[in-house]
């Protein structure tokens, strides 16, 4: 009896020893749509793991065009990662689900003074839910080979649009029929988000007031799209139905394209024989400030959803605060993702500094702007898209700019703006 | 009778079928019936999956009176569906009398036209794509060996639906072969013979005989390449032209629900196909049920 009473016992304490242990052990749910990135992020977890046994980590990687669809599902039903992968595009649908980020861990006075566009970026009502990581923008890429080809050397790489204009026809090749064998340059594909940043170059921006409408149709905006105007069908650098910019890029069919930075990881994947370098880009008068000369915007880090566990929030804080804070992750990150961070301490980090890319982003990223949000039909089959489609079915830039104008708006009346800072640029000192 | 003792008392054979179709039938209500249900309540509300939603009653639907972005998808659509339904009809309905002519090798040539119905949407999308490239696409390269200045294709919104809808009557063709081929084949041989004898030629008899008895086989393509061709969304995803050219309805309405997550606007538009579907095929079953021909 005695025996049985002390084997009981003590297999009572096992049972709730266990139970306790089981439940002190933390699992962090994550979703990521991008592949290398995670592979990263896995890398600093088993780091992590090591570091804090009471914590494990269940990953997913989902592709871009599902991962939303998969994160709006799993806040409807209840099934949301607890740290989930975010970008800024999808702010004003997803910011009610996603926590603040705690002021007794992460230092928000610092990071006003040491992350780029932090207040226009970042803060929403006082508050921030996703890290800042690095900031993308528009830059030239050039094929190094054709530029050799045609007697070209670092030293022309041009700071006025008028010396483009010129080394664009340096580059373009003829066949002969004369039609574009190697084109010059080549917007095809992002012509209106190249048109947007010529815009800014001459005082001009993306919104009117309050962001209710678009303002485009104006002396700036006619001024930027005769210039591209020229190059197509003066200059004939380029031409309708040519390759878009990413695929005569990496084919060799393009002396230059405009791209953002991303292109050059896609570059490195999927073409690795290819030769390019990048410069920032040329202005009308050669000068970068007062700016801004072109639109940036963050690539974000991760956010902790409002429906994960309370004790699971307060994990993934601590983690992201190890991996963001203490961690080289961030300088990792960026060279993955080909952008700046966002944080100007890094900016100078030798493996930041030894990337061209990285370095073209950096130099220009103090003259830029980032406009908020800007809806989807906006950007693309609406506004600025159609943009391309009208300049190059021959519509006059100015009717090409009201039409495309007047479709925005269309867009705006129907689908507000609610994250609105472009007028919080601070012109830089010339 | 007990429940236990009712099933006992139904033939093992008719168990079987039930418990065959009870699987199917719970499947179809859970991932056909209950969604539709739900995709009706969900477009009378403002909804986004991410907050409560909020009841507007036939906001949604006045919303798409005067929505022109959705008028001229609509147009692409239906411009698309009759197109490929009667000029991919008359296509598929010659091959198939050449097909049937032919008396060996039937079978090899069924299998040729077939294999780009099997083949991925997007696949053949984004092949045509290279094709209609217009300064490297290898059907321009054809072109210029004849003489003729290259065309844009896909990259002028005058020629980019043509050029998508005759990608697309080159996939789906093969199928419209087959169901032809099954209707050519019931049609009595006795038929042609008497015609034979009385001095008919091969034209006469193909007007006479085939196009008439082929009646009930242009009756179902008719109406499923109608409802097919209305709900058409992977060709004109992948095949995109400028200017909005090829943007159809389908892809309108998943933009709206999974883009900007309108919801509810995004049903609304779904509702609405639905009505002109179902309204078009009952116009053709009024149509088509008079003048029937049988053997």
């Amino acid at each position: 009896m005695r025996t049985r009473f002390v084997a009981l016992t003590l297999a009572l304490v096992l049972v709730l020893g266990m139970a306790f242990t089981a439940s002190a052990k933390v699992t962090l749910r994550h979703w990521d749509w991008h592949q290398p990135r995670m592979n990263l992020k896995l890398k600093y977890m088993e780091e992590y793991e090591k570091l804090n046994p009471d914590v494990t980590f269940e990953t997913q990687v989902i592709g871009w065009e599902d991962y939303w669809t998969r994160l709006m599902s799993g806040v409807a039903g209840g099934d949301v990662p607890d740290i989930a992968q975010f970008h800024n595009s999808q702010t004003q649908a997803f910011l009610n689900h996603l926590e603040a980020y705690p002021a007794d861990l992460f230092d928000y006075d610092r990071y006003k003074e040491e992350i780029i566009n932090f207040e226009a970026a970042y803060l929403f009502d006082g508050t921030f839910h996703f890290y800042p990581v690095g900031i993308m923008t528009g830059l030239i890429f050039y094929n190094t080979d054709l530029w050799e080809a045609a007697g070209l050397t670092e030293a022309d790489i041009p700071t006025t649009w008028d010396e483009f204009a010129v080394i664009a026809k340096r580059l373009t090749q003829y066949d002969d029929n004369g039609d574009i064998q190697i084109a010059g340059f080549v917007p095809n594909g992002i012509l209106g988000v190249f048109w947007l940043d010529l815009h800014y170059q001459l005082g001009g921006k993306l919104y009117g007031e309050d962001a209710k409408t678009v303002d485009w149709y104006n002396d700036a905006g006619i001024q930027a799209l005769e210039y591209i105007e020229k190059l197509i069908y003066e200059d004939r650098v380029t031409e309708m139905g040519f390759l878009s910019f990413s695929e005569a890029m990496g084919t060799g069919h393009a002396g230059m394209v405009y791209s953002w930075s991303w292109l050059g990881g896609e570059l490195n994947n999927n073409y690795p024989d290819l030769n390019w370098a990048v410069f920032r880009l040329p202005t009308f008068d050669g000068k970068l400030a007062p700016g801004p000369i072109a639109r940036n915007n963050h690539e974000t880090g991760m956010s902790v959803m409002k429906a994960a566990r309370p004790e699971n929030k307060r994990a993934a804080f601590e983690f992201l605060k190890w991996l963001y804070e203490e961690t080289d992750y961030l300088v990792e990150v960026n060279l993955i993702l080909g952008t700046a961070p966002s944080n100007v301490n890094l900016l100078d980090d030798p493996r930041i500094t030894s990337d061209p890319l990285i370095s073209a982003i950096a130099e220009q990223v103090p003259y830029t702007n980032i406009p908020g949000e800007i809806p989807f039909e906006v950007e693309n089959d609406y506004g600025l898209g159609m943009l391309e489609d009208l300049i190059f079915f021959g519509y006059p830039a100015a009717e090409a700019l009201r039409t495309a104008e007047a479709e925005a708006n269309g867009v705006l009346a129907e689908r507000p703006v609610k994250w609105y800072v472009e007028d919080l640029y601070t012109p830089v000192a010339e | 009778m007990s429940p236990v003792e009712r099933i006992k008392a139904i033939d093992a054979k008719k168990r079987f079928v039930m418990a065959v179709l009870i699987p199917t039938i719970l499947f179809f209500l859970f991932f056909n019936v209950i969604p539709i249900f739900y995709a009706f309540y969900i477009s009378f509300h403002e909804m986004d999956f991410l907050n409560p939603p909020k009841f507007v009653a036939l906001d949604n639907y006045k919303a798409l009176i005067g929505d022109t972005h959705l008028t001229s998808s609509l147009l692409v659509t239906a411009k698309f569906a009759v197109t490929t339904v009667f000029i991919g009809g008359a296509f598929a309905l010659f091959f198939a009398l050449l097909i049937n002519s032919v008396k060996r090798g039937q079978a090899i040539l069924r299998t040729v036209y077939f294999l780009p119905v099997m083949t991925s949407l997007v696949a053949v999308g984004v092949i045509w794509g290279w094709l209609y490239q217009p300064r490297f696409g290898l059907l321009n390269e054809v072109l210029k060996l004849f003489g003729i200045p290259r065309q844009m294709w896909l990259s002028s919104p005058t020629t980019a639906l043509p050029s998508a809808i005759a990608a697309s009557i080159w996939q789906g063709m093969g199928y419209t072969i087959v169901i032809f081929l099954a209707g050519l084949n019931a049609i009595p041989e006795s038929y042609y013979e008497a015609a034979q004898v009385d001095g008919a030629n091969t034209l006469q008899k193909t007007w006479y005989i085939t196009l008439p008895l082929l009646r009930p086989t242009f009756v179902y393509l008719l109406i499923t390449g109608f409802i097919t061709g209305f709900q058409v969304f992977d060709q004109l995803y992948v095949m995109k032209g400028p200017l909005n050219s090829t943007r159809g309805f389908i892809e309108l309405l998943y933009t709206r629900a999974f883009s900007y997550y309108q919801m509810g606007r995004a049903s609304a538009m779904a509702f609405l196909l639905f009505a002109i579907i179902v309204t078009l095929t009952l116009i053709q079953f009024k149509i088509v049920s008079r003048n029937q021909v049988e053997h």
